[in-house]
């Protein structure tokens, strides 16, 4: 395998550039292409650096048989996923999910007897979809933790840490209104914090997408929102992913996606549904009842 | 393929989504040609744009699909759907040249609006052989032909298409529309053309300002008095293309000529404040081309009163840089107006205003910048940051050491930008051969140490970088104190600082570090000694090659290679410490094979021969690497059976340094193999090896 160059552009043999994509793929579905070759390459060439590992080579024995008990393929994981986001991103959507998913859901749960909504943000990078959620549901009149209750999770634990501390930058703010940010955040040292009456009411967990144990701990679920996620999957992945989050939702329940997104070709468990603010995914019976 | 795919794909076309019709028409590739097109060819007609789209690229990409040329000119035909026709068009622009000889056989259809798109496809692929007959049909019955034919021409260039072109914009029985095509030709063709000739059609007020375009290529002066005067006229269009064809001159003339343009075009606008006002007000509703031309222009005028309205302009990033420009042109008059209004600027404004500064000279600029450095926006503190540093502004140094502090302090991911800005302008500003460089340096040590005892982790981190980065050897003292630092971080942050400084001759620093209690920092201690350790380095290393934890004896192992490679009498000491650890675990051995591959030389190469039976793929390929750099030919042979290896990389690289020694012997092993490959990407190597050994 050939040596990164500290001081220069890091050059990855196609072998290499194989196995390292191959080996995160693996682990938890990221899919590199060449498109994004330039991305792998310069996160792996920084890890080689700050190890001081010497080579591309080495630093792939070392993810392949690290047993550790601070191993280092989750980190190398963290560095290739900070994805940006920003609060209201495709609010149409949002206001789907708040307007017409979330009562809908509400009032099906409630003639059952049942709590309150269960929603999944699966892949919330730094927060700011599951807050935004909150922030438009609140402003609808629904009432966190009697109505609905929010999981955000995310592989990357610096995005989760980002999410949890909920002070963001100018960047975020981009498709928000300045009176919202007014009415939601306070201003400090050049930076926003988010009120704690949205913060409290979102409860974030660091998880693999690909790890069924991990997935596990979330019970039943009425809506998953994952959106701009599986773009990074391929087929393969996306096919899992999207067969989990069918195993956790209710009857009825919905999946969200990205406005580029599509199960065509991925599941044949979903309906897609056009309501009045967007298009969403409806499952239409769990998928244990779908079974011979 | 799957038939549920298939009837996905005839469900996807038929349904009412049009997001379901195109990914419909992503998966037509999927379908053996004969099927896929005649479905690609009617989706080009589809309502929805973007499934028009995706059937253009679905049939651009498909294998042979510019055999359909001719189905694509008959779509040109169908006058009911101008999406499909449009699809078409685009179609064939993108079968390139392959596509020219069906366009130039349907170049004479006896339908003017074939003609025209015709025309359209053979000037958006750009062919030669085209011109001939673009050339004819500039006489063709149909001034729309005519003036798609005079645009297309503007693509192909050539003394005769430039003659064709200015007598087609200059006839005065031709069409207007067709001498504006022409002229807009010219102007794309940047054609030197006659002023004499050009004069006439400056009457004409649809088309004086494309001729004004066309001025802006002229050789002679003459064409200069028209443009001026075209600066204050009252037609707008006719203003700004005066002004765009200025910009070129004053762009082609050398200094004291561009100089001597560019007051003239001053002294117009100081009489024409209409023509001020009107560029700044259209710096905001603009097309962005326009605007393009109206921040270049006004940089040329160096009027204060266009900053705000230019920062206000870099807004939109392409224009960024071009505003930069313009507003370092306007010198301290930027830094007056920048200071004027800089309480009124937002945060993005007020970045750009910091970029500029850092590259104006004036002194009320580097105040500004001063206060910039503790403004309330992380971004603006950045970016004044690096400005200050740009300009050697030594003031700033207690300001940017403090801003250093405070933001380690915090140690959080949001405040690295932060850190990393400020460490970089301070190490600018005490560069060596920076102005004041040496007072400006010991300034900075002499405040950072200061620090050093309060500070947290990750500001004792920052300050051992920043100091390394400085590079003055008289700080290893002041950094070997820190190397009883409680923090494993920082201690290795020293240990790389040292190396930096190039402290690392005298050793006496690193002991210390080679006994440390955290790996990371004999790690450290490992690469500095091997990059610039003095003559007992290999000593040194020799025992931390039998160091408990195997990451550092693989760092001393490397190191040792380092060492070796650039003293040779290193030589046999290193190699025989190598050698027997190609039998430790994994990473050791890893180590050592690499050491060999850098220390070079057969023996290096026989001695990592000793690897290849080893399970761990990635050793196995560096061990083929450093034979492939460094065996001689028997060594190579040892390479053979690898190509057969079970590891998809290992037979790659076996089979790809074969090749690249030039090793025919194994010719026929990797021809067998390539009888049996499953995987493409070593199948793909066997075909490159093949055709460089056949060569």
């Amino acid at each position: 395998m050939a040596e990164p160059r500290p001081n220069d552009a890091p050059l990855m043999s196609d072998a290499e550039f194989r196995m390292f994509s191959e080996l995160v793929r693996e682990h938890c579905g990221l899919h590199f292409g060449p498109e994004s070759r330039f991305l792998l390459e310069q996160r792996v060439a920084r890890r080689v650096r700050d190890l001081e590992i010497g080579s591309f080579a080495s630093y792939h024995y070392r993810l392949r048989s690290d047993s550790s008990a601070d191993p280092e393929l989750p980190k190398l994981v963290d560095d290739l996923t900070t994805n940006e986001t920003y609060f209201m991103r495709e609010l149409a959507q949002l206001k789907a999910l708040v307007h017409e998913v979330i009562p809908e859901a509400l009032a099906a749960r409630r003639a059952q007897g049942g709590g309150p909504v269960a929603i999944w943000c699966a892949g919330c990078a730094s927060g700011e979809e599951p807050y935004s959620i909150v922030m438009l549901a609140i402003e609808a009149g629904l009432v966190p933790g009697r109505d609905f209750r929010i999981y955000a999770s995310d592989i990357s634990r610096p995005a989760l840490q980002k999410a949890r501390r909920a002070v963001y930058r100018e960047a975020s703010f981009r498709d928000m209104a300045p009176d919202q940010r007014e009415r939601w955040f306070e201003a400090k040292d050049g930076s926003w914090k988010l009120s704690d009456s949205v913060k409290r009411h979102v409860d974030f967990l660091h998880l693999n997408l690909l790890d069924r144990s991990r997935v596990a701990l979330l019970g039943q679920l009425d809506v998953v929102i994952c959106r701009n996620v599986m773009i990074y999957f391929d087929l393969d992945v996306k096919r899992r992913v999207v067969g989990t989050f069918a195993e956790k939702l209710r009857t009825g329940g919905h999946l969200l996606v990205g406005r580029s997104e599509s199960l065509l070709h991925v599941s044949t468990q979903f309906e897609l549904r056009h309501l009045r603010h967007d298009m969403v995914y409806r499952i239409a019976a769990p998928i244990q009842e779908r079974q011979p | 393929m799957d038939p549920r795919e298939r009837e996905g794909i005839e469900l996807g076309l038929a349904s009412l989504d049009d997001e379901l019709r195109r990914l419909a028409v992503e998966q037509l590739g999927g379908l053996p040609p004969e099927e896929a097109l005649p479905l690609l060819l009617r989706c080009l007609g589809d309502e929805s744009w973007r499934v028009r789209k995706a059937a253009v690229e679905r049939l651009v990409a498909a294998p042979e699909a510019w055999r359909a040329a001719h189905s694509l000119i008959d779509a040109l035909a169908d006058d009911s759907n101008a999406g499909r026709r449009n699809a078409a068009v685009e179609a064939l622009v993108r079968f390139g040249k392959r596509a020219v000889p069906a366009l130039l056989e349907a170049a004479g259809h006896p339908d003017a609006d074939v003609r025209k798109l015709v025309v359209e496809a053979l000037a958006g692929i750009g062919d030669e052989r085209a011109t001939p007959r673009l050339i004819d049909a500039l006489g063709d019955p149909d001034p729309n032909v005519r003036g798609a034919v005079a645009d297309g021409l503007g693509a192909l260039g050539g003394s005769e298409v430039e003659r064709r072109l200015l007598a087609a914009a200059v006839d005065p029985s031709e069409d207007r529309l067709v001498r504006f095509s022409a002229l807009r030709a010219l102007a794309r063709l940047e054609a030197v053309t006659p002023v004499a000739d050009l004069e006439p059609l400056l009457a004409d007020s649809w088309l004086r300002p494309m001729a004004f375009t066309v001025l802006g290529s002229a050789e002679s002066d003459a064409a200069l008095e028209p443009l001026l005067k075209g600066l204050a006229h009252p037609s707008r269009p006719t203003r700004e293309a005066a002004m765009e064809a200025l910009l070129r001159w004053v762009g082609r003339l050398d200094g004291a000529d561009a100089e001597r343009l560019a007051e003239r075009v001053r002294d117009v606008a100081d009489a024409s404040p209409a023509l001020v006002t009107d560029a700044l007000h259209r710096l905001r509703g603009a097309e962005f081309a326009t605007r393009l031309v109206l921040v270049q222009f006004l940089g040329l005028l160096r009027r204060a009163e266009a900053v705000e309205p230019l920062l206000e302009a870099a807004h939109d990033e392409a224009l960024a840089e071009v505003v930069l420009a313009s507003l370092v042109a306007l010198g301290e008059s930027a830094e007056q107006a920048i200071e004027r209004c800089w309480r009124g600027l937002d945060g993005r404004s007020r970045r750009l205003a910091c970029d500029a500064l850092g590259r104006t000279h004036g002194e009320l600029g580097k105040v500004r910048l001063l206060a910039a450095a503790d403004d309330p926006e992380p971004d603006v503190r950045c970016h004044a940051a690096k400005a200050l540093g740009r300009r050697g502004a030594i003031a700033a140094i207690p300001s940017l050491v403090a801003r250093l502090v405070e933001a380690s302090d915090q140690d959080d991911p949001d405040t690295e930008d932060e850190v990393t800005a400020m460490s970089g302008a301070i190490v600018e500003l005490a560069r060596p051969g920076g102005f004041l460089a040496h007072e400006a340096a010991s300034r900075i040590v002499t405040l950072l140490a200061e620090h050093l005892p309060a500070g947290l982790e990750a500001t004792r981190f920052a300050i051992a970088g920043v100091i390394g980065r400085v590079g003055r050897p008289e700080d290893a003292s002041l950094l070997a104190s820190l190397l009883s630092d409680p923090s494993p971080r920082v201690r290795r942050a020293t240990v790389d600082a040292l190396a930096e400084i190039g402290a690392c001759q005298e050793q006496e620093h690193l002991r210390l570090a080679l006994g440390d209690e955290s790996p990371m920092v004999r790690i450290a201690a490992a690469g500095a000694l091997g990059t610039c350790g003095g003559p007992d380095a290999l000593d040194a290393l020799a025992q931390l090659a039998g160091d408990t934890d195997l990451w550092v004896r693989a760092a001393a192992l490397r190191a040792s290679g380092t060492f070796a490679a650039r003293t040779p009498a290193a030589l046999g000491a290193a190699l025989a410490l190598l050698e027997p650890a190609l039998q430790d675990a994994g990473p050791v051995a890893m180590a050592a094979v690499e050491a060999l591959r850098e220390i070079g030389g057969e023996r290096s190469a026989l001695a990592a021969s000793a690897v290849l039976g080893r399970p761990e793929p990635e050793i196995v390929q560096s061990a083929v690497r450093c034979i492939g750099q460094h065996g001689d030919p028997g060594a190579l042979e040892s390479l053979l059976p690898l190509v057969a290896h079970g590891h998809w990389s290992v037979r790659a690289e076996a089979i790809q340094t074969l090749a690249e020694r030039r090793a025919m012997r194994a010719v026929p092993t990797i021809l067998r193999r390539l009888e049996v490959e499953q995987d493409d990407f070593v199948r793909a190597a066997i075909l490159r090896a093949l055709h460089r050994l056949e060569a």
